[in-house]
């Protein structure tokens, strides 16, 4: 496989090594001993030795949700998840790549996200009323805007109550993230992440709403040479600068929060939790900061849909064991995806709409 | 089997436990073909596979588990149960191929008793994740082996395992209240529902150890600790083994350390070097004690008095803080040793006036027979009468040979010979590794005539001979 040394070595020290599994969201919620790293390196390292086809074993590299929980729990210091981009890299390259996942590249490519060819209506509506002239850009993320109605309302109404000034884009273009995800920095995902720099460098400052987008911006933009002039912030860190100081204290019941890996653990960030914070007294679940579990993806929704099921079901059960009534969450796919499992009747509030609510 | 039959079975098994639990894919297959075995994994790293299930089932409770096996029984199908596969014997690997029963998806925790003082949980608990059940309410298990991030409730139980604090809380048998068993008919059963009594033999303790040969355990209720008020720690260097092993006895009469570790000179100059960072030559000793404060007080002054006697120096609290701080940094990449080395644990028990003579005769048989071998061992796990010998065999990569069958051929040559030199002097199979493929051959060495005790139990359970065949040495 045409893969980096970093990848190649990572892979023959995971292959049998078991010290990560407990913390593989994806494995915890399936019970799939396949949803480890040591599995998954374990078909490359075979794949590798010429005893296995990558085709044979490629389904399982798209079960990783790269949340990156085994790297920041890995002693050694492997990184999983970057042999597995790697290797999604190698399958789109070689024609390894299985069917559904090649749908999914393919609605990238022709419609710019993978979720669906035009906006619903509110959310078009809602965008074109709030495009004006302005420095600073609300990106949305192509989760929130093609499948989460509510996220868009809600980040939509927060920041106009925050009092900044901004605009959105109703041609937003894509971070790069779901090509990213799905194949790797290849040719095609440097190409959308130029297309979207050069977007976003006609601004000053860019307020993120989903961490898994700003993760992209930061990191991987840099990582293949994308550069642009704009400041990227997150929408929590945004608000704490922006209305911080306005927030009622006087949030009811026990809640919790739902952070963004992306955020939490990858760009360590801790705006939402200083957010939730200023709201109450928020009931921590036992993993949380950059321990938090991930609880969900729209865009593997549209491959593994029972997995998704299952994960965002599991971190309520985590919710409900520390007695939260309510659960803030801040990425636009948790929020649809834990509102869809929610067996415990535990109320799922948008962290925007928290801040909403306290902002006088 | 022919493609008709194979398919029949298939679509049997996806209606026991659901189209979604029940897989053919090479992904599955594979990923359970190589478990912690060296010799599993040193057939994967030259590009061989391993032998591999034709179907792999996850069932949710002891329901599907028994309807997995009543078809299993029908069509004379191995049924081989993986946990998470961390054995380090080729225990779980389907050998014989047939149906892989990973038990994973019996994750529930179903109880919390605080009263009681126990969980009860689905057998295919990571126990890290039962460990945090506990902690949630202010408990903790106390069952911390080097493998709690990967290893099950039910793997530890058919393995007989044990944790880093098991000197004061125990091994694993020690445990368990009660177990709920699928037996090979499918018949569900329940052990007693406390663990000590005068209604026959323990039924716990036949389960518990027999590595998925008599059955399949499906749900468990483990024992909860409170957390200790205070756990302290001191590292010793011993000048002699002799002296730390008469040191070691006379504290166990006395009380009971959670913590009681002792390496040879040749594991304190290398891993403890590496990783603790003790520099002097001798052999260390890791001790902690803990519990209430006013207890640990008074046992801090009872052991180092007793050390004192036998000449221990001191060595303060830091090494020992360390070390359990560090204490599974030992088996990541890089620290633990790691293919193409060759090496294994030859864990074994015995009674204090056997022990030194065990390991000491381990040694010579090991490093005169082959001398390319480093034989290393630190003493863990101690009780009023004995204690266990973890000894390892190191051999460097460039005295493995690359062919696979020279490979195996090697290395279970090393292992006959160590592990029968421990018969001989008085030491059993093994301490809590288990027996698996890997040792099988030497049960009968081990029991004699009283094999048959167990052979009588595997014939009336399981006639068919479906229930992980080739391991415990039935
Ligand atoms: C890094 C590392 C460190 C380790 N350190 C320790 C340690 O400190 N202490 C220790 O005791 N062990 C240790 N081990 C060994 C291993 O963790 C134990 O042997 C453990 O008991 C295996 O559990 P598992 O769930 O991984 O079982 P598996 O490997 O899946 O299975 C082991 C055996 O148990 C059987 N089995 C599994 N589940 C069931 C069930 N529910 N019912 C019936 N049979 C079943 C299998 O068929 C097999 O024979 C270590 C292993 C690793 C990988
Ligand atoms: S990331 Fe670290 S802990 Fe996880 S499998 Fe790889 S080496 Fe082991
Ligand atoms: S990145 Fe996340 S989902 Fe992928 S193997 Fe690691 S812990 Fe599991």
């Amino acid at each position: 496989m045409n893969m980096s040394v970093r990848a190649k070595e990572t892979i023959d020290a995971c292959r049998f090594c078991w010290m990560c599994r407990h913390i593989c969201p994806i494995g915890r919620a399936t019970g799939q001993e396949r949803n480890t790293a040591r599995a998954r390196a374990l078909a490359l390292s075979m794949v590798e030795r010429g005893a296995e086809k990558l085709n044979s074993v490629a389904e399982n590299l798209y079960e990783c949700a790269l949340c990156n929980a085994c790297t920041h729990d890995c002693l050694t210091g492997w990184e999983p998840p970057a042999f597995t981009l790697e290797a999604r890299r190698e399958a789109a390259l070689t024609g390894a790549m299985p069917a559904a996942i090649g749908d999914l590249v393919r609605r990238c490519m022709e419609w710019g996200n993978p979720f669906a060819p035009a906006l619903p209506e509110e959310t078009a509506k809602a965008l074109r009323e709030e495009e004006r002239p302005s420095d600073t850009l609300l990106y949305l993320g192509e989760s929130a805007r093609y499948k989460s109605v509510a996220s868009v309302r809600q980040a939509l109404a927060v920041m106009k109550k925050s009092g900044a000034g901004f605009t959105v884009l109703a041609e937003e273009p894509s971070s790069g993230y779901a090509l990213h995800f799905l194949t790797g920095d290849t040719e095609e995902t440097v190409a959308q992440y130029k297309k979207c720099a050069q977007v976003l460098g006609q601004f000053k400052k860019i307020v993120v709403a989903d961490g898994n987008d700003l993760l992209v911006m930061r990191r991987y933009y840099r990582e293949a040479g994308v550069e642009t002039a704009a400041e990227t912030v997150s929408l929590w860190r945004f608000l704490s600068e922006q209305a911080g100081g306005r927030l009622r204290r006087g949030m009811q019941g026990a809640f919790t929060l739902q952070e963004s890996c992306a955020l939490a653990r990858d760009l360590e960030e801790d705006d939402a939790h200083a957010l939730a914070a200023a709201l109450g007294e928020p009931a921590e679940m036992l993993l949380h900061g950059k321990e938090c579990v991930f609880a969900g993806s729209l865009l593997m929704n549209e491959y593994i849909p029972e997995t998704m099921a299952c994960v965002a079901a599991r971190r309520l059960e985590d919710a409900a064991r520390a007695g939260a009534e309510r659960v803030l969450v801040c990425d636009p796919s948790e929020y649809e995806l834990m509102r869809a499992n929610n067996a415990h009747g535990i109320e799922i509030v948008g962290l925007a709409e928290a801040v909403l609510e306290a902002l006088s | 089997m022919n493609d008709f039959l194979f398919t029949q079975i298939l679509t049997e098994l996806e209606e026991a436990v659901g189209r979604e639990n029940c897989s053919v894919r090479e992904i599955d297959r594979l990923t359970h073909s190589v478990d912690y075995f060296w010799l599993s994994r040193m057939w994967a790293d030259r590009g061989r596979h391993m032998p591999e299930a034709d179907f792999v089932v996850s069932p949710k409770d002891a329901q599907e588990t028994s309807k997995v096996v009543k078809i299993a029984n029908y069509y004379k199908l191995p049924v081989t149960t993986w946990g998470g596969g961390g054995g380090t014997q080729g225990g779980a690997i389907p050998v014989c191929g047939g149906i892989l029963l990973d038990t994973k998806r019996m994750d529930k925790i179903y109880e919390i008793n605080e009263e009681g003082m126990y969980i009860e949980c689905g057998a295919g608990t990571i126990y890290k994740h039962l460990e945090w059940a506990a902690n949630e309410r202010g408990y903790a298990t106390m069952h911390y082996p080097s493998s709690l991030n990967c290893s099950t409730v039910g793997g530890f139980l058919a393995h007989r395992g044990i944790g880093v604090v098991s000197t004061k809380y125990g091994k694993i048998d020690d445990m368990v209240l009660r177990m709920e068993v699928v037996l090979p008919n499918g018949d569900i059963i329940h052990t007693s529902p406390a663990p000590k009594h005068a209604a026959g033999p323990d039924l716990n303790q036949i389960f518990i150890g027999s590595e998925g040969t008599y059955g399949i355990i499906t749900k468990a209720q483990m024992r909860i600790y409170e957390q200790p008020e205070a756990r302290r720690f001191r590292g010793f260097l011993f000048k002699d083994m002799h002296g730390a092993f008469m040191a070691g006895r006379e504290i166990l009469q006395k009380f009971k350390p959670s913590v009681m570790r002792l390496y040879d000179d040749a594991e304190t100059a290398s891993l403890i070097k590496k990783i603790v960072g003790v520099e002097k030559p001798g052999a260390f000793m890791n001790v902690a004690y803990e519990g209430v404060k006013e207890l640990v007080d008074v046992e801090e002054r009872i052991l180092l008095d007793t050390f004192k006697k036998y000449g221990a120096e001191d060595l303060g609290s830091e090494y020992g803080e360390k070390w359990w701080k560090e204490k599974i940094t030992f088996f990541y990449p890089g620290h633990m040793m790691d293919l193409p080395q060759m090496f294994g644990t030859m864990d074994t028990i015995a009674p204090y006036d056997k022990i030194e003579k065990i390991y000491l005769a381990m040694k010579k048989a090991v490093e005169s027979n082959f001398p390319q071998a480093k034989f290393i061992a630190h003493f863990s796990h101690w009780y009023e009468w004995g204690c266990m010998i973890y000894d390892r065999f190191i051999i460097e990569g460039k005295d493995v040979p690359q062919d696979p069958e020279e490979a195996m051929r090697l290395h279970n040559a090393v292992w006959t010979l160590g592990v029968r030199t421990a018969i001989e002097n008085g030491g059993v199979v093994n301490d809590h590794h288990g027996v698996g493929i890997k040792l099988g051959r030497l049960m009968k060495e081990q029991y004699g005539p009283a094999m048959q005790v167990f052979e009588g139990l595997k014939k009336s359970l399981d006639p068919n001979g479906i229930m992980n065949p080739f391991k415990l040495g039935m």
